[in-house]
């Protein structure tokens, strides 16, 4: 009964209003090319300061959710992804335009979206409860050990392990900056008032996934050529949606499990949907040529995979993929903190969430049919104004929270951070997920050795810790064995 | 030693770590009856930071031929990009005093300018309106006290 007086609270007109304008924005920012769902996020976590925790979170999950969908506008209809989710998409995407169905490509990329989407948000409600319970059990030892986990995971999210893992050790010495957890005494803050509490978590988001891609912008932006936009055709019938049940399905399951393992992400899930869905067809010299089912593959898997992120990333405080880990963000500039304490401290978060996260889907459905045409205008925005006025939002957004001009410089110097790291091949979800990991992994650590008078065996005393222990070493040893085989193989070839 | 990219990049993480460990060392080691204080972690993560860098050095060495170098910015772009850092620096030092109509303004004047855009209507007219919708955003709907002109 409770829950159902909570899933109400977070429908009314209000919160609704909000999430479709966070659906729409998010729709936006992804069709345009060069911005992220990632970075779209953390562009607007200042708006959600101050709003209800509810209405906030579901403004970000709207985000998440179109800006994922809307860089299928782009693949379709300019062959540049709008989001690497949507890199796949350009293979069927565009040639469909490119024969004058457009307008079919889109239409079943917006079902696709919505069918990954609504079964992983079922999954969700499903799953989250669950290992929240579990998580319940956790003390020091565990918790360490599950942000040990959390931060070996960082190695699969580089193309490079060495780097990725390089980017997460830095982020972790990062994150000591400011009080220490457990004696409060004052490290790395250099004299600055500012950094007493450490980094500003939003301005260093900000200036990583936004700033840094400004410059990467500007870089290009002498060499950028206008693409020519053409929309023709008709949504697909619904005989053609059902004939690609299957890859739907498939595409759903895909991504909301891929979603569910920390450190993957929709780029890898529709890949994986793409080549799966390729491998069983019966007609596989179709795919690349301009298929419907091509399409609904790869959107079904990248839009399903946000429903899974949020699972270990509400039960367990672990981001799935790094647009979760910017949302952690969201959740802290309301007081909240992710994880099993989060379902019996504050249930109507969390139901407020999940609802959100189904009715995010709908609306995606309905502005994504309805608004097609639209969408494609955004691809007309000039550029050049795009970027100064990314620059405004990012000083006003880390500018809004504390009012403290230091973290503007905070984000600037994360800004050029960012940008050389991603010169270097250097993960900045990485170092995002460990400056969060960082203060959970360093107080329980130091805890549980306090504990154990210095024993470190305390770390796989027991069932649970020794079982994140041995994930922690086989997520850490799987993609350097990986790389190593790769290597052998080139070698001897 | 051939400096490629990686070298390159590990040589300046080793000098973060020399820099981050005198840094350490002037942190309490410790308390009670152990060495775990607020040291201890920066030093564990320090420490694992200069064994991958090492070892990212060692593989720009040894692998040399197969690490793919990072196109160099041409002067021009280089420049441009320089000094919109340093126009966005001096916006973020004087956010304050400058407030953020004038501010805002002048940094969306001069930023379109640099990007080499000349027409009234991309360099004035819509900037204004940008900055219109962001302090509605703002300073309207959301309450945030944007700070006001106060140079003088």
């Amino acid at each position: 009964m409770e829950t159902l007086q909570y899933v109400m609270q977070a429908m009314t007109l209000q919160n609704m209003w909000v999430l479709l304008v966070g659906v729409v924005g998010g729709t936006i920012i992804g069709a345009l090319p060069g911005l992220t769902a990632t970075m779209g996020v953390a562009l607007l976590i200042p708006m959600t300061f101050g709003m209800p925790p509810v209405m906030g979170l579901n403004m970000l999950i709207g985000i998440y959710v179109g800006g994922i969908y809307g860089g299928c506008i782009s693949s379709i209809l300019v062959k540049t992804p709008g989001t690497p989710a949507s890199a796949a998409t350009v293979l069927d995407g565009y040639p469909l335009a490119q024969k004058g169905q457009a307008v079919k490509a889109l239409g079943m990329a917006t079902i696709a979206s919505f069918v990954g989407g609504t079964f992983s948000s079922v999954i969700l409600v499903l799953m989250a409860p669950m290992l929240a319970e579990w998580a319940l059990k956790f003390g020091p030892p565990e918790y360490f050990a599950l942000a040990a986990f959390g931060l070996t995971i960082i190695a699969t999210l580089s193309a490079d392990v060495l780097k990725g893992l390089l980017a997460g050790a830095i982020g972790m010495l990062l994150s000591t900056v400011g009080a220490d957890p457990i004696s409060g005494s004052f490290r790395f803050n250099f004299g600055v008032p500012g950094f007493a509490d450490g980094i500003a978590f939003i301005p260093a988001l900000i200036g990583l996934f936004a700033i840094s891609e400004v410059l990467v912008q500007l870089e290009l932006i002498f060499s950028d050529k206008e693409k020519p936009i053409t929309l023709s055709g008709t949504i697909p019938s619904l005989k053609e949606t059902l004939a690609c049940w299957k890859t739907l399905l498939r595409g759903s399951i895909i991504g909301t499990f891929i979603g569910i393992v920390p450190g993957t992400g929709s780029g890898t899930a529709s890949w994986i949907s793409y080549s799966e869905a390729k491998r069983s067809s019966q007609t596989p010299e179709l795919y690349g040529t301009g298929y419907l089912d091509g399409v609904a593959a790869t959107e079904s898997a990248n839009n399903a995979v946000c429903g899974g992120a949020l699972v270990p990333l509400l039960a367990l405080g672990i981001p799935g993929d790094s647009v979760t880990a910017v949302l952690i963000g969201g959740l802290m500039i309301q007081g909240l903190a992710p994880g099993p304490m989060l379902f019996t401290n504050h249930p109507q978060v969390v139901v407020g969430m999940f609802t959100g996260s189904f009715l995010a889907n709908v609306f995606m459905l309905i502005t994504g049919l309805i608004g097609i045409r639209l969408y494609a205008k955004v691809l007309d925005i000039p550029k050049k104004l795009l970027i100064m006025s990314i620059v405004l939002f990012c000083f006003l957004g880390s500018y809004a929270i504390n009012s403290n001009p230091v973290d503007l410089l905070t984000m600037l110097v994360f800004g050029v951070i960012g940008y050389v790291l991603q010169k270097y091949d250097f993960s900045l979800a990485a170092v995002c997920i460990a400056l969060i990991l960082g203060p959970l992994a360093e107080a329980n650590m130091r805890l549980a050795l306090i504990g154990a008078g210095g024993n470190p065996m305390v770390f796989v005393s027991t069932p649970i810790s020794a079982f994140f222990v041995a994930l922690a070493a086989f997520s850490l040893s799987w993609p350097l064995y990986r790389q190593w085989k790769k290597k052998r193989g080139a070698a001897s070839r | 030693m051939k400096i490629n990219h990686d070298t390159g990049m590990a040589v300046g993480i080793l000098a973060f770590c020399a820099f981050a460990y005198w840094q350490i060392s002037q942190l309490p080691t410790g308390y009670g009856d152990g060495a775990i204080g607020p040291s201890f972690f920066p030093f564990v993560m320090a420490t694992v930071i200069t064994l991958l860098a090492l070892a990212l050095l060692g593989r720009g060495i040894v692998f040399s031929r197969n690490v793919v170098p990072v196109p160099r910015l041409a002067k021009s772009i280089f420049a441009h990009l320089l000094l919109f850092l340093l126009m966005l620096t001096a916006y973020a030092l004087f956010y304050e005093k400058l407030g953020f109509f004038v501010g805002s303004a002048a940094v969306m004047l001069l930023g379109m300018l640099l990007l080499g855009e000349r027409r009234p209507l991309f360099v004035v007219a819509l900037p204004c309106l940008v900055i219109a919708v962001a302090w509605l955003g703002f300073a309207k709907l959301m309450k945030v006290a944007l700070p006001a002109f106060s140079l003088f």
